[in-house]
């Protein structure tokens, strides 16, 4: 593939790579826990498309199957927090 | 060539959507307006990128682990998103209305 | 007396020893047997109800071999007019038509399962300990570790969808990859054939519900990118137009894959937001008003209902139409009525209630919901 995507699949990987620092404030700044959780996710996916994005910009395959794996584990992460966070009494069905 | 602008313009969407989500993260009130960033922009914004790098590789190998990761993404982040707001809920948070926009955040 | 044992009946190898030991008791008793089984979802169609009955009348036919012929057996099909999801409904159902016959006695079949998921005899027994009612567990066998012909099935299909997601991402060519790829997939199928699926996975609705997702997805894709224009535009906005609120949407869909999808759908999809989900009652956050007036039309029932339902169960009045929503924070539940929504067929829904404190709705009990919105509907004064 030319130069220029390569080239251009970078640059993304880089402004992702800021625009994941952004977020960074909302983990620093809280509010709730759900609030850092959330953030930490989103980042997460930043960083599975960061390693989508060098993947091909290296010419390096072998880095999306990291992304898989860090997508999968990604989302055990919010899984558990929302999990072990959960109250039982505190949603009222009926 | 046509393949390398299709690249260029799928990337872009990409960064853009994940910058709606970003931006997103920071603007909004709280938790539950909060997780529609996280969902719904960063999961197509991840969606375009991943297509981006489909496109550029080509080959059926790494089409099908590009298509793998979008499908992981595309149902593994409402599920997080909705995990989290779930247990916010449950631990009484409150949802912001329209009413509280004088105290800005 | 009134008496009679209820006992409900799930496809299970211990079913006929049950059915013999409920028999036994009732006589004891003297009193009848009432043989029940929960059908979830009543909008599905006649499929699931095929399958039901079959077992029921396996049952019945067991319990007329037991007893003698004027010993009373009756049977009935249980939740074929609402939604159930989850062991406290499958319960609710039990006892609800226990008070209504006067039946005093529940007996449980040891291989009782709601789906064909693990054995949920404990969950089931933990709830039944808390009501008060008298039941007991059966002593039969149920069948060790022998499986049974669906649990071969499900062990099968996920044995395979492993071993392809293995070759998928691994791409093994030499034989040792292959044979721990193959290791691999039995390890996963014997796990997880108790988990994976709620109902066997049978080829018509499979294949239906995939011929029908080539439809799905392209509009699911389409409803998502819109969505983000919309969220973009919302975010990006110096004003930040946000009006959000939140609802509790009884969802016309049966089982948890297409709860799932509806789930996901709602989330994904224009301003939309699925915060919890209890059977299928789920909780529904939205960012603006459009976008929960979307929803109370059902514009994204529709599609998930037609993917697993087929296309002639997928027309439905919305939620609002059917009177399964009601708005617990938000624009629609503090403010007076929304003509558009209060016009739309007279039913009394939380959204023609003046304020949040009083809602009462035909659908659900009106304690739960002074409490839901006791934690988010006073911040609106």
């Amino acid at each position: 593939m030319s130069e220029l995507a390569g080239t251009v699949l970078l640059g993304a990987a880089a402004v992702v790579v800021v625009l994941a620092a952004m977020v960074l404030y909302r983990v620093i700044a809280g509010p709730t826990t759900h609030d850092r959780v959330m953030a930490v996710n989103v980042i997460g996916t930043s960083i599975v498309m960061v390693l989508a994005l060098i993947a091909a910009g290296l010419d390096r395959p072998e880095y999306l199957d990291i992304a898989i794996v860090y997508a999968l584990l990604n989302f055990v992460l919010s899984l558990v927090v929302g999990r072990f966070t959960y109250e039982t009494e505190g949603v009222e069905w009926r | 060539m046509i393949l390398t602008g299709a690249i260029i313009v799928f990337a872009a969407i990409g960064v853009f959507f994940t910058f709606v989500a970003a931006v997103g993260m920071l603007r909004l009130p709280d938790v539950y307006t909060r997780s529609h960033a996280a969902t719904k922009a960063d999961t197509l914004g991840a969606g375009f990128s991943i297509l981006a790098v489909a496109l550029y590789f080509g080959t059926a190998g790494e089409i099908l682990r590009a298509a793998l990761l979008i499908v992981f993404i595309y149902y593994t982040n409402p599920t997080a998103a909705h995990a989290i707001t779930r247990a916010a809920y449950s631990k009484g948070i409150d949802v912001w209305t329209a009413d509280e926009r004088e105290g800005s955040s | 007396m009134t008496g009679g044992v209820l006992l409900p009946v799930a496809p299970s190898s211990s079913l006929e020893e049950t059915v013999s030991y409920a028999v036994s008791l009732a006589r004891g008793d003297d009193a009848g047997i009432h043989l029940v089984r929960t059908v979830p979802g009543h909008y599905v169609g006649d499929v699931a109800t095929e399958a039901d009955n079959r077992v029921l009348s396996r049952a019945e036919q067991r319990a007329r071999e037991a007893s003698p012929d004027d010993f009373p057996v009756t049977t009935a099909l249980l939740g074929t007019d609402r939604y159930i999801a989850g062991p406290t409904e499958h319960v609710e159902l039990f006892l609800e038509y226990a008070r209504e016959n006067g039946i005093d006695r529940i007996v449980l079949d040891p291989g009782y399962s709601l789906d064909a998921t693990a054995p949920t005899l404990q969950s089931l027994e933990s709830i039944l300990e808390g009501t008060g009612v008298e039941f007991e567990r059966a002593p039969a066998e149920t069948g060790g570790w022998r499986p049974t012909r669906d649990e071969l099935l499900r062990a099968g299909v996920i044995g395979v969808v492993a071993f392809a997601f293995y070759v998928a991402l691994g791409g093994p060519t030499y034989s040792f990859a292959l044979a721990s790829g193959v290791v691999t997939g039995v390890i996963a199928a014997a796990l997880l054939r108790n988990v994976a699926f709620e109902t066997t996975p049978s080829l018509g609705p499979i294949a239906g519900t995939i011929a029908r997702g080539a439809y799905f997805v392209p509009y699911l894709l389409w409803e998502i990118t819109k969505a983000n224009v919309l969220f973009a535009y919302v975010v990006l906005h110096p004003r930040l137009p946000i009006d959000p609120g939140l609802d509790r949407v009884e969802a016309a869909v049966g089982s948890g894959m297409s709860v799932t999808a509806f789930a996901n759908s709602i989330t994904l999809t224009p301003g939309t937001l699925t915060v919890d989900a209890n059977g299928h009652q789920l909780l529904v956050h939205s960012l603006t008003e459009g976008a929960r007036d979307d929803l109370v039309e059902g514009v994204h029932e529709r599609p998930v209902r037609y993917l697993f339902y087929g296309r002639e169960n997928a027309d439905l009045p919305g939620p609002d139409a059917r009177g399964d929503v009601e708005a617990l924070v938000g624009p629609a539940a503090s403010a007076e009525p929304e003509p558009a929504v209060a016009a739309d067929g007279g039913i009394d829904t939380a959204v023609d209630s003046p304020n949040s404190e009083t809602v009462d709705s035909p659908t659900a009990e009106p304690e739960s919901v002074v409490d839901a919105s006791a934690s988010g509907g006073e911040s609106d004064e």
